[in-house]
């Protein structure tokens, strides 16, 4: 592993924690989930669209422990939601350029869709194990989606600026 | 590695990490706590940022104080349920000796015996030693676990194995019937206690039914439990009989009481202070302000397994409880707050001029428009409230659950008094959900403990 990619993925890893802390943080001061945006997910998108082909999958393994590693959810379940994520941009980066602001947009709000599902199956485990019903309501999901996907289009571009982060894209970048 | 493989592996991790996530396995758990363990350095990356949110400042004296106080009236809760514990007619107080004792939660994998814990060491306490609650019958001393630190294992009414005594008696309290009773009555929902042997079948549907001890006596002072409630008889639709309780034992039993001859070894029985007294609570700090999903309700704090936390341990900020432990590596811990669906916790409620209410399991039904609490009551029952429909109450943390010591301040709420189960934790009372990042607390597991 070469010095460069190094630095590249530490610094990748400190903004990914600085992302996932100001989400908390927006939470925490009473911003509702249904206009929350997954800036996480959208860093993820930005680079994959930008990073060579052997570094993105290292660069997204980063942003899911990281991610992973703030989750009030269990690591496990955030781990397999970021996984599966980098998966399907790793998969769907070979037909689609996601320096398309469009595009970036569009798979920005699919994939923050899914994630919400996914959350939205693993609380049902847990609520349903602690006797109460089930609320499967999906509206708030579609805000959440719409709101990272207007955060897509508006910050992809700065994301793709953040300092450190050069030593992962690939040279036409 | 190729890219092909190294897809396949990820595939594989993702499938792996899905499924257990769904379907968790225990024997696992302590792997996969290692294995996260250094992702704390992770977190430690937002340290910058915590420091910006003030997280990094400690409380002044004025809230350490508040917290004291607000100890100190969980007390009156303690003390005031002990005394609820004890019986009140004069006839089942007179010539016993009574042993108030905290219920600490049930044993390992039985789930009619109990874990309770007697002030001071269990001096005088025999097997068989009868243990009731109020005026009603709760079972048998069963086990002395820990001599030293009081603690006892008691055998519930509930259990198949228990067999109690009994008399039925008339309108007029005259004795009809002799019944044993022990167990749950398994052909119906509603949780009755099972009669194995009646000694008439001239029985009425509604009869009060009492302890009384066989003649000769199981244990030696086996009769300390005579007279005290049971329940009242019920016809089952298959012709059987059962006994409809006037305690529930699965949710309502916080505090006990031991059964001893008048004369008994033991001194004056002096109370445990209260919950904050006690040196298991650690000092910490979050690590972060709220979950970046924004679907669960928590944060993270600066202590793990290696500082005696466990998963289900407590966690108290400014004055309140905030919420438990949900999960735990070796140096930090997740936290689930009050208002995450589904956090579930053992209250009791108290109002002025009432008697506390022993409330058992409420569930969490999330955080309301106003910034309160909804929280499920599970077994809801009516309530004296003087035309209200509502009762303004204090709610307190009740014993039972390993890791919950009871008396922790929860916040002010709204209790239905007509047998509605949903209960309003107000925002605006003192403490709700409102942590400081750099005032935590949280409760260390004793040995012996083994929080859910």
């Amino acid at each position: 592993m070469s010095a460069k990619l190094l630095f590249g993925l530490l610094a990748l890893a400190l903004w990914t924690s600085w992302l996932c802390f100001a989400q908390g943080a927006l939470v925490a001061l009473g911003w509702p989930s249904a206009l929350l945006p997954d800036l996480v997910l959208v860093l993820a998108i930005v680079l994959s669209a930008r990073a060579s082909e052997g570094r993105a999958l290292a660069a997204l393994f980063v942003i899911a422990l990281v991610r992973a590693a703030f989750g009030v959810e269990g690591p496990l379940a955030v781990l397999a939601a970021f996984l599966a994520a980098g998966l399907a941009l790793e998969w769907l980066r070979r037909w689609f350029d996601f320096r398309d602001p469009f595009l970036c947009a569009s798979s920005a709000f699919a994939l923050s869709l899914l994630l919400g599902a996914w959350w939205r199956v693993v609380s049902a485990g847990r609520v349903w194990r602690a006797g109460i019903a089930v609320d499967w309501g999906f509206t708030p999901l579609l805000g959440a989606a719409a709101v990272t996907a207007v955060a897509a289009l508006a910050l992809a571009p700065l994301l793709a600026r953040l300092p450190g982060l050069r030593g992962l894209w690939r040279r036409a970048a | 590695m190729n890219r092909s493989r190294a897809l396949g592996v990820w595939l594989l991790l993702c499938c792996a990490a899905a499924w257990l996530s769904v379907r968790p396995a225990r024997v696992l758990t302590p792997a996969f706590d290692s294995a996260f363990a250094p992702l704390r350095a992770c977190v430690d990356l937002a340290a910058p940022a915590l420091l910006l949110c003030g997280g990094g400042m400690r409380a002044d004296a004025a809230d350490a104080r508040r917290t004291l106080l607000e100890g100190a009236k969980s007390s009156d809760v303690r003390r005031a349920l002990a005394r609820l514990a004890e019986p009140a007619a004069a006839h089942l107080r007179a010539g016993r000796h009574l042993v108030p004792a905290e219920v600490l939660q049930r044993a390992e994998g039985a789930r009619d015996v109990l874990s309770v814990r007697v002030p001071g060491e269990a001096i005088g306490i025999e097997l068989g030693d009868p243990v009731v609650c109020g005026d009603a019958y709760v079972g048998r001393v069963s086990a002395i676990e820990n001599f030293e630190l009081g603690r006892i294992s008691v055998e519930l009414v509930t259990d198949p194995a228990h067999g109690a005594g009994a008399l039925v008696l008339d309108a007029a309290g005259l004795p009809v019937a002799r019944l044993v009773v022990g167990g749950l009555y398994a052909r119906s929902r509603a949780r009755n206690l099972a009669v194995a042997v009646a000694s008439s079948s001239e029985l009425a549907e509604g009869s009060a039914v009492r302890v009384a001890s066989s003649a000769p006596p199981l244990y030696e002072r086996e009769a300390l439990a005579d007279g005290f409630v049971l329940g009242r008889l019920k016809s089952e639709a298959d012709g059987a009989w059962s006994v409809e309780p006037v305690l529930d034992y699965e949710n309502g039993l916080s505090q006990v009481c031991v059964l001893l001859p008048e004369r008994s070894a033991r001194g004056e029985e002096v109370l445990a202070e209260h919950a904050l007294s006690d040196a298991r609570w650690l000092s910490t700090r979050a690590l972060t302000l709220g979950d970046p999903g924004g679907v669960r309700s928590g944060f993270l704090i600066a202590a793990g397994v290696q500082d005696g936390v466990e998963s289900g341990a407590v966690v108290w900020s400014r004055g309140a409880l905030v919420g438990r432990v949900d999960g735990v590596s070796r140096w930090y811990a997740r936290v689930r707050r009050l208002d995450d669906p589904g956090c579930a916790i053992l209250a009791v409620a108290s109002a002025q001029g009432l008697e506390p209410i022993v409330l058992g399991r409420l569930v969490s039904l999330g955080s309301t428009t106003s910034g309160g609490v909804r929280l499920r009551w599970l077994r809801p029952r009516v309530i004296a409230g003087d035309g209200l429909e509502q009762l303004q109450v204090d709610l307190y943390t009740g014993s039972g659950e390993a890791g919950l010591p009871s008396g922790l301040y929860l916040g002010r709420a709204l209790l239905p008094v007509d047998g509605g189960d949903e209960i309003a934790l107000l925002r605006g009372s003192e403490g709700l959900l409102d942590v400081d990042p750099a005032e935590i607390w949280v409760r260390q597991t004793a040995a012996g403990e083994t929080p859910r």
